[in-house]
C-alpha cells in the first residue's frame, strides 16, 4: 500500500512546477546572500582622534589604526568636547584622545593609556568598534591585560560561522514550509476525502507523505554543502556520516511539525502563516543569529525546546571542531525526542473523519 | 451519506452499512465500500492510468489484477487513447465515469454516489447511468443522491428527505401510487412542501 503511495507523492512532486526549482534556487541563493548579510564583522567605523600629544609615534598610532581597514578617520580635534559632539552629530563612532606626555610615559615607563571613548547606541559598532581599537593598541604595549587566542575559527570569520547554520535554517524551511502545505492543498482539491473513504491507515498515508519530503531534504543537504565548498571553501572538519545521520532526524521532525500544521488548518494561507509563525521563533531563539548565551534567561529556557538550537550547535560542531559521536550522542537523543513528539502529533491531528 | 462512508461522525442514531457499524467499525466499512464525491475527487496530476493503479493499490489488490483491471476498465470506457493523458485534461463527463469506474475497482457491496451527475449534459448522464445498471447487475448496490427527479425513476428504492428525517421510502411505483400521480417530481413537491426550514 506504501509503495503506491510513495509512487504518487514522487511522481506529484517531479510534475510539480515550484518543488524542483525550489529545491535547487533555494539553496543556492541563500547560502549565497544570508553569509554576507548575517555578517556582524564591523567595518568603516568613524573614528575621530583627539591628538594633545602631537609626536610622530602618536602619528605612527593613529595611521595604523586606520591602516587596519576596520576605521576611517573622520576629523582630529583639539579638544574632546570637539569630538564628543562630532558623536552627536552621528558623524563618529568613536573617540580615540592621546593625553599628553602620552609617548614619554611609553618611553620611560614601557606603558602608558589612551581614553577610548563610545557611542553604543548601535551596540555592535560601539562595543566591537572599541575591543578592535584596544586590541590594536595593546599589539604595541598600551595597556596590554588580556591577550584574546582565538580557537577553531582564527579569523572571526562570519562566513565560516554562519554557513553551516543556514543550511540547517534551509533545511527547516524547506521541510517545515512544503510538509505544511501538503495535506491541506489535498483537503482544498477534495481528493484527501477520496483517500479517507478508503482503508488505508492513518500512520501508511502519513509515512507517505513523510518519505518524500525526508529525501528533498536530503538532495537540498547536499547541495548546499556543496556550494558550501565550492564557494566558501567550507567543507567539515568532523565526519559526513554524522551530518547525514543527524540531518536524517531532523529532517523528520521537521517533517512531523509541517504535516502537523497542514492537518490542522484548513487553507493553504492559514497554514503557511502558521507554519511561518513556529518558524520565525524558532529561527530567533536558535542561536543561529545571535550567541544564545546574551539571551536573557528566560529566553535561553525556550531555546532547551527548539529543536532547531540543537542541529545548529550540531552543524557548526562538526563543520568547524570536528566534534564526534562522543561529544553529539546528548543532542542525537533530544532529536530523537523532537521527532516523536512532532509525528505523534502529526498522528494525532490528521483525523480521517469530521 | 458522509456518516455512512465514515467521513463524518454522527451525533445520533443508528446504522450499519455492510454490516458493520457507523460509530466503532468505520475502517471496517470503508474496506467494504466505494465512494464518488459530489466534487471530482481524483488527481488531476496523475495520468488516467495511475490514478486507478493508486487506488487499486490502495485497496490491496494484487499486482496483475491492478493490471488486468486497468485495460478492462479502459476499454469498457473508451478511454484507451487517453490511457497516458493526465486525468485534468479531460472533459468533466469523462472524469465522472472514470471517477465511478474507480469507485468499484475493488468490488465493494456497497458504492456510494453523491449527486453524480450534477453539470453534465443530458446523452453523458444516460450514459452514466448504464454503468451504474451494470454495477448494479454486477451485484454491487448502488447508493445515489440526487436533485433529478427523473433520475429518481431509474431507482428501484427511493427515499425522500424533508428537513434531515427520512418522509418517504418505498419503490418509485408504490410511491407515485400513495401520491396518485404518474411522476416523481409530483410526489417531491407534495413532500417538500411541508418543508419548515428554509434552506
Amino acid at each position: 500500500m506504501l509503495k503506491y503511495l510513495l509512487e504518487k507523492e514522487f511522481k506529484q512532486i517531479i510534475r510539480d512546477s515550484f518543488i524542483p526549482k525550489l529545491i535547487f534556487i533555494v539553496p543556492i541563493v541563500q547560502l549565497l546572500v544570508l553569509p554576507f548579510a548575517a555578517n556582524f564583522e564591523v567595518k568603516n567605523i568613524n573614528l575621530a582622534v583627539v591628538d594633545h600629544d602631537r609626536t610622530q609615534h602618536t602619528r605612527r598610532l593613529t595611521e595604523k589604526i586606520i591602516s587596519s581597514g576596520y576605521f576611517n578617520l573622520t576629523s582630529e580635534y583639539s579638544s574632546y568636547r570637539e569630538a564628543l559632539s562630532s558623536i552627536e552629530a552621528n558623524v563618529s563612532d568613536i573617540v580615540l584622545e592621546f593625553p599628553l606626555n602620552f609617548t614619554r610615559r611609553l618611553m620611560t615607563d614601557g606603558k602608558s593609556s589612551v581614553l577610548i571613548a563610545t557611542n553604543t547606541v548601535n551596540g555592535t559598532v560601539g562595543g566591537l568598534g572599541s575591543s578592535y581599537l584596544s586590541s590594536i593598541l595593546s599589539e604595541e604595549n598600551i595597556n596590554t591585560a588580556v591577550r584574546v587566542v582565538n580557537y577553531f575559527n582564527p579569523h572571526f570569520s562570519y562566513k565560516n560561522y554562519m554557513v553551516p547554520g543556514i543550511i540547517v535554517f534551509l533545511l527547516t524551511i524547506v521541510a517545515g514550509f512544503v510538509s505544511a502545505l501538503n495535506i491541506v492543498r489535498e483537503k482544498e482539491i477534495g481528493t484527501i476525502e477520496q483517500i479517507n473513504v478508503t482503508p488505508v491507515p492513518k500512520g501508511i498515508f502519513l509515512l507517505g507523505k513523510l518519505i518524500p519530503f525526508w529525501t528533498i531534504g536530503f538532495i537540498l543537504l547536499t547541495i548546499s554543502m556543496v556550494v558550501a565548498w565550492l564557494v566558501y571553501g567550507l567543507f567539515p572538519v568532523g565526519s559526513l556520516g554524522i551530518i547525514y545521520l543527524f540531518a536524517g532526524v531532523y529532517l523528520v521532525i521537521f517533517t512531523g511539525f509541517g504535516l502537523t500544521i497542514s492537518a490542522v488548518s484548513s487553507t493553504q494561507q492559514q497554514a503557511i502563516l502558521t507554519a511561518f509563525f513556529f518558524l520565525i521563533i524558532f529561527a530567533l531563539l536558535s542561536g543561529l543569529f545571535t550567541p544564545i548565551s546574551s539571551m536573557p534567561e528566560w529566553a535561553q529556557k525556550f531555546t532547551l525546546f527548539n529543536p532547531v538550537r540543537y542541529f545548529v550547535e550540531v552543524m557548526r560542531m562538526v563543520y568547524l571542531k570536528g566534534s564526534g559521536w562522543a561529544d553529539l550522542w546528548p543532542s542525537f537523543v533530544i532529536l530523537l525526542l523532537f521527532a516523536a513528539v512532532f509525528n505523534g502529533l502529526a498522528l494525532l491531528c490528521y483525523k480521517k473523519s469530521s | 451519506m458522509r456518516m455512512l462512508c465514515g467521513l463524518s461522525v454522527p451525533t445520533s442514531g443508528e446504522a450499519h452499512v455492510a454490516g458493520y457499524d457507523v460509530y466503532n467499525e468505520t475502517e471496517k466499512i470503508k474496506k467494504h465500500i466505494g465512494y464518488m464525491s459530489q466534487k471530482f475527487s481524483l488527481y488531476d496530476d496523475l495520468k488516467v492510468w495511475e490514478n486507478v493503479r493508486l487506488f487499486g493499490g490502495i485497496y490491496g489488490l494484487p499486482k496483475q489484477q491492478i493490471i488486468d483491471r486497468t485495460d478492462k476498465l479502459l476499454k469498457i470506457l473508451n478511454l484507451e487513447d487517453q490511457r497516458n493523458a493526465l486525468v485534468g485534461s479531460l472533459p468533466l463527463g469523462w472524469k465522472q465515469k472514470l471517477s465511478f469506474s474507480i469507485a468499484i475497482l475493488h468490488d465493494p457491496k456497497i458504492v456510494f454516489l453523491d449527486e453524480p451527475t450534477g453539470g453534465v449534459d443530458p446523452v453523458t448522464r444516460r450514459r452514466f447511468w448504464e454503468l451504474i445498471y451494470d454495477a448494479a447487475r454486477k451485484g454491487i448496490t448502488v447508493f445515489v443522491t440526487t436533485h433529478y427527479m427523473d433520475e429518481a425513476e431509474y431507482c428501484d428504492r427511493v427515499s425522500i428527505m424533508v428537513d434531515g428525517r427520512i418522509e418517504a421510502l418505498d419503490t418509485p411505483e408504490n410511491l407515485k401510487l400513495a401520491f396518485k400521480t404518474d411522476n416523481m417530481g409530483d410526489v417531491f413537491y407534495a413532500l417538500a412542501r411541508k418543508a419548515k426550514r428554509g434552506d
